[in-house]
């Protein structure tokens, strides 16, 4: 008896504790005015399939193929305009290379550009050859307090100009990871 | 006890549930897929016949310099990785159609190699075989590609192999076939191009 008094003691004080130390980051959770929201609403892996000299020769353009939804509100505390003064779309490689499944060399990132489009106003757009560190494609200036949702589409291209032709490169599979990142612009 | 471990369940849940559900990151695979074009396209001259039927061509042989139009395989490449061409015969030597106990030396047959109607430029995309060389029953490169250059489309990749028989040339046999005393029959054997991946 007087041990299972002893546990319970010993159970509160633990739940106390917890209780004592988990509150203030509860606290800090709130104060998090910032929201964003990135999801792929179509085209979620992009497969480009070389199979005629041509394309080997002019490379390959998935024209429209991926489409990104966003959500982006940045308000204050009292629910006015946030501290913000923008927000951006990044996108980065996840890998140095265009790694090959087989045994084959690596493919540079080079050979991939990535050309953003959307109507969301506001807007400006850039088009972008792949590498592995994070570059603007999409930047919005400061919605005050609305919200910024909308659709990015996105075009592939793969081995186009100014890319060098994947032609002479050995035939395999070859995989990357695109990494997009919805971030805020401060000031 | 059941209302210590309830509210303690409570307290983490409520824990847990503060937990914003914020994906700013979306990942997308992009693949790749090269796949493997390797076209070897005879155009034209894709059986030759060599007749002799007269003493000066049996001296002399048919078709010295490799000049004819008639003695010329046409041939194209098409690859999308870099590439040699490899030519041997199927026999050892050439079989009599009349009898078979007949053979001819694969090596009185002769061929040069020419890329006069390619777009490519040899030393640039390919090294071509120099001189004429000897029918083999070994293969022998007659185009070898140089790396990063040789894929390309039939355009780029257009050969000629110029024939020749009994002309000594080159490697060919250095007797005449009237000097081997050949009995007289149809002799045969077939030739395969054949396109190497690099």
């Amino acid at each position: 008896m007087a041990c299972c008094r002893l546990c319970i003691k010993v159970l509160i004080i633990f739940f106390l504790t917890l209780l004592v130390f988990t509150l203030p980051f509860k606290g800090n959770v709130k104060a998090q005015n910032i929201t964003k929201r990135i999801w792929v609403a179509s085209g979620g892996s992009v497969p480009f399939s070389f199979k005629s000299l041509t394309e080997y020769s002019l490379g390959k353009v998935l024209n429209n193929w991926t489409r990104l939804n966003i959500h982006y509100r940045d308000t204050s505390d009292a629910g006015g305009d946030g501290t913000s003064i923008g927000w951006r779309l990044l996108v980065r490689a996840g890998s140095a290379t265009i790694q090959s499944d087989g045994a084959a060399p690596d493919i540079p990132l080079t050979a991939i550009q990535v050309k953003p489009n959307t109507t969301i106003p506001g807007t400006t757009t850039t088009d972008i050859t792949l590498s592995s560190a994070n570059q603007v494609i999409v930047e919005g200036g400061d919605p005050g307090a609305l919200p910024v949702t909308g659709e990015i589409v996105i075009t592939f291209e793969c081995g186009t100009p100014p890319a060098t032709p994947l032609l002479g490169r050995q035939p395999d599979y070859y995989f990357v990871d695109l990494i997009f990142t919805l971030v805020e612009v401060n000031p | 006890m059941r209302k210590l471990f309830f509210s303690a369940a409570m307290l983490l849940l409520s824990q847990v549930g503060f937990g914003q559900a914020v994906n700013d990151q979306a990942i997308i695979p992009v693949s790749v897929t090269l796949n493997s074009i390797l076209r070897l396209t005879v155009v034209s001259g894709g059986n030759i016949d060599f007749v002799v039927n007269t003493i000066d061509q049996y001296t002399s042989g048919i078709n010295a310099g490799g000049g004819d139009a008639r003695y010329h395989t046409k041939f194209t490449v098409s690859a999308s990785q870099d590439f040699d061409v490899t030519i041997r015969a199927e026999d050892a030597s050439f079989l009599g159609q009349d009898n078979a106990a007949n053979t001819m030396p694969l090596n009185n047959v002769g061929l040069s190699i020419d890329d006069s109607d390619a777009g490519g430029v040899a030393g640039t995309n390919w090294d071509l075989a120099v001189g004429v060389l000897a029918l083999t029953n070994a293969a022998q490169d007659i185009v070898k590609g140089i790396a990063n250059a040789a894929a390309g489309d039939a355009a780029q990749n257009n050969f000629t192999i110029q024939w020749q028989l009994g002309t000594m040339q080159g490697a060919m046999n250095g007797s005449s076939l009237l000097a081997q005393s050949l009995t007289p029959d149809r002799y045969i054997t077939n030739v395969f191009l054949e396109l190497v991946p690099k």
